[in-house]
């Protein structure tokens, strides 16, 4: 089986100097790595989640991903084609299987556009004309759960969890086969979030679209994911299926992160993994393994020799020289 | 039992809008203990920021305070006129905000800032300085000679958010509020400002009002629990009761939704239907009704009473044991 998405080694790099700036100064380096050596693939019909804190690289490789940002070295395969070699025509075709649901629910649609116009604009931009626009737009309001009435509503007038519904059935509207999901949680109650990730998974079930959702909160992913990506400073540190990363976690970052959030049983003992500090500026990434500076566990070998990303079983992966 | 040093007693909040009346807050009552953390839960909507508000005197133009007493430290704060207030603030109770980056000043330094919030005192420049420093040792930033004099947007949203509960802290308020302070902030460094919280309430012994809409931080954090649902307090109690024994039926709910508290994978993960209901147009009866699984027809027209199922901890619902 084909895998619908492949990275490999995929590397993101931003300038910190000006052009002129680094052709004089030779001294420090002209740029830094938001995303390196990033390696994954997705196959069709499946969720696949990259999980980290911000600075993290997500929104990079997902932007990277499809055709927005720039890379480096590396290759990502849609179908088995380089998305960095697409031709302007093709790229627009490509755009139009992978839709995409901003982390700002409300900022990411225009306060000037009625909701009906907002998720008939994909068709509009893409030409696409098969069908009413009214109709379309009942269709998709009907998909994502709000009354045809919204159709006229201005994004001023909705709700958080309303918005994010909107951003669903702009990314669905061409019916891509993948969906990226930026934090699709991000700043909604407690009891709508369920809400949005039953959405979510329930589409997928229907319309079998893979899905990349990037987020901060591993509880979010855990009910919604078949595989689960950590990133720590632009590096997937920790890979796996969600089952097992959740059974057997074996990176000291990712028994950090799961140990962070606090359970709502004020009697729980919780055996937490507190790290110190603050993630490193990826500027002057920490030499050897990159997460030592923060590591409870971290030994003399970890300042010294970066962690070879090694498989411990059967689809999972990490990269520490201790593993728990 | 003694005085509590904040009692909130039977508040209701109005803002006068093109529809009409909507009220915010209604009959609110909150007990604050000397010396102790409550937590105030709730969604977006149930009044959380209005209470603060109402607290430091701080509502906006069209808010009304229609009915209820602010008692601090012996003396109703709706009575005290605009200069006795500007005495309690920042002095007696200070605020931590939710997102550092936008409370702090961008183009002033820390150093300046923090100068100027002690402008009441009289003491020289560098008396202030050094008192800064020791301030921000306190809750955790080394190297506190050179980053003083840096500005926000040298520091890392976590470390701003010390400085902002240093600031909080510089006049040694009896009352700290503490408006979401870790919403914006990553997982990993949510934990250490919770800890510090806790270190600082030891080492100051100031009380903490902790208002925040993440049960598991409150679980952690907090000695006493308050639910506030639309503008109501709906429950209240130890966390302990309230968390191991939940009363009300929305307790009840937003527990079960916590994705935190669900351990077993699901594909359908468990929402409360509905949306809050309409606060200009209330028709009487319990608020949480159209929502409520358990509703019965006395939840249409009464407003469901206080009842106390244990010693300390109370619920308003139509359905428990009187």
């Amino acid at each position: 089986m084909t895998a619908l998405l492949r990275l490999k080694n995929v590397r993101v790099q931003f300038p910190v100097k000006s052009t002129m700036r680094s052709l004089f100064d030779r001294t420090s380096p002209a740029s830094f790595d938001a995303v390196c050596d990033a390696s994954f693939s997705l196959q069709a019909g499946q969720t696949l989640a990259l999980v980290g804190e911000s600075g993290a690289g997500k929104s990079t490789l997902a932007l990277a991903i499809t055709g927005l940002q720039r890379i480096a070295e590396g290759s990502i395969q849609f179908e088995g084609q380089e998305v960095s070699r697409m031709q302007t025509s093709e790229l627009r075709d490509y755009r139009r299987a992978i839709g995409y649901m901003w982390q700002n629910a409300i900022g990411s649609l225009s306060p000037r556009m009625t909701v009906r116009s907002l998720i008939t604009e994909p068709a509009k931009i893409h030409n696409v004309a098969e069908l009413d626009q009214r109709e379309m737009s009942s269709k998709l309001l009907d998909l994502v759960g709000l009354a045809e009435e919204f159709g006229d509503r201005y994004p001023h007038q909705l709700s958080g969890g309303q918005a994010r519904r909107v951003g669903v059935a702009r990314a669905l509207a061409l019916s891509p086969r993948l969906v990226v999901a930026d934090e699709p949680t991000a700043g909604l109650d407690v009891s709508v979030q369920g809400e949005i990730l039953n959405l979510l998974n329930q589409l997928q079930d229907e319309l079998q679209i893979s899905m990349l959702v990037i987020t901060h909160n591993l509880n979010v992913v855990r009910h919604t994911s078949d595989k689960i990506a950590i990133m720590y400073l632009g590096r997937i540190v920790e890979q796996g299926d969600t089952a097992e990363i959740f059974a057997r976690p074996r990176h000291p970052y990712t028994l950090a992160l799961l140990s962070a959030s606090p359970s709502p049983d004020p009697d729980m003992q919780v055996d937490r993994i507190e790290l110190q500090g603050e993630i490193p500026s990826p500027i002057n990434r920490p030499r050897g393994c990159e997460f030592h500076t923060r590591c409870p566990f971290a030994k003399d070998t970890c300042a010294q020799i970066p962690p070879p990303f090694e498989a411990v079983a059967e689809n999972h992966a990490l990269s520490c020289h201790f593993p728990r | 039992m003694t005085e509590p040093l904040l009692a909130i007693r039977d508040l209701s909040v109005d803002y006068r809008i093109e529809r009409g009346r909507l009220q915010a807050l209604r009959h609110v009552n909150i007990d604050v203990p000397k010396g102790s953390i409550v937590g105030v839960v709730g969604e977006s909507g149930c009044g959380k920021s209005t209470l603060i508000s109402s607290i430091i005197r701080l509502l906006p133009h069209n808010a009304s305070i229609s009915n209820g007493q602010i008692n601090f430290e012996g003396a109703n704060l709706l009575d005290l006129s605009e200069n006795e207030m500007r005495s309690i603030r920042g002095r007696r109770i200070s605020v931590v905000y939710q997102d550092p980056m936008t409370s702090l000043n961008p183009v002033l330094s820390i150093e300046q800032q923090m100068r100027h919030i002690q402008y009441r005192d009289t003491t020289r420049r560098s008396a202030k300085l050094e008192k800064s420093l020791a301030m921000l040792e306190s809750v955790g930033i080394a190297d506190s000679r050179k980053r003083i004099t840096q500005f926000p947007h040298e520091y890392s949203g976590g470390m701003l958010q010390r400085v902002s509960i240093a600031m909080a802290l510089q006049a040694k308020p009896s009352l700290l509020i503490a408006d979401e302070p870790t919403t914006a902030l990553d997982a990993t460094l949510e934990v250490q400002i919770i800890h510090l919280l806790k270190d600082i309430q030891a080492q100051f012994g100031c009380t903490i009002l902790f208002i925040s809409h993440h049960l598991g931080v409150i679980a952690e954090l907090c000695d006493y629990v308050v639910v506030m649902y639309a503008g109501e307090v709906v429950e209240k109690g130890t966390v302990r009761d309230v968390f191991h024994r939940p009363a009300h039926p929305y307790t009840t709910k937003l527990l079960q939704c916590d994705p935190a508290g669900i351990q077993i994978k699901t594909r359908i993960l468990p929402v409360i239907p509905g949306e809050i209901p309409d606060l200009v147009n209330l028709s009487g009866g319990c608020i949480f009704r159209s929502r409520c699984h358990l509703a019965e027809s006395a939840c249409e027209t009464e407003i469901p009473p206080r009842r106390e199922v244990a010693p300390g901890h109370a619920a308003n619902c139509h359905r428990l044991p009187i």
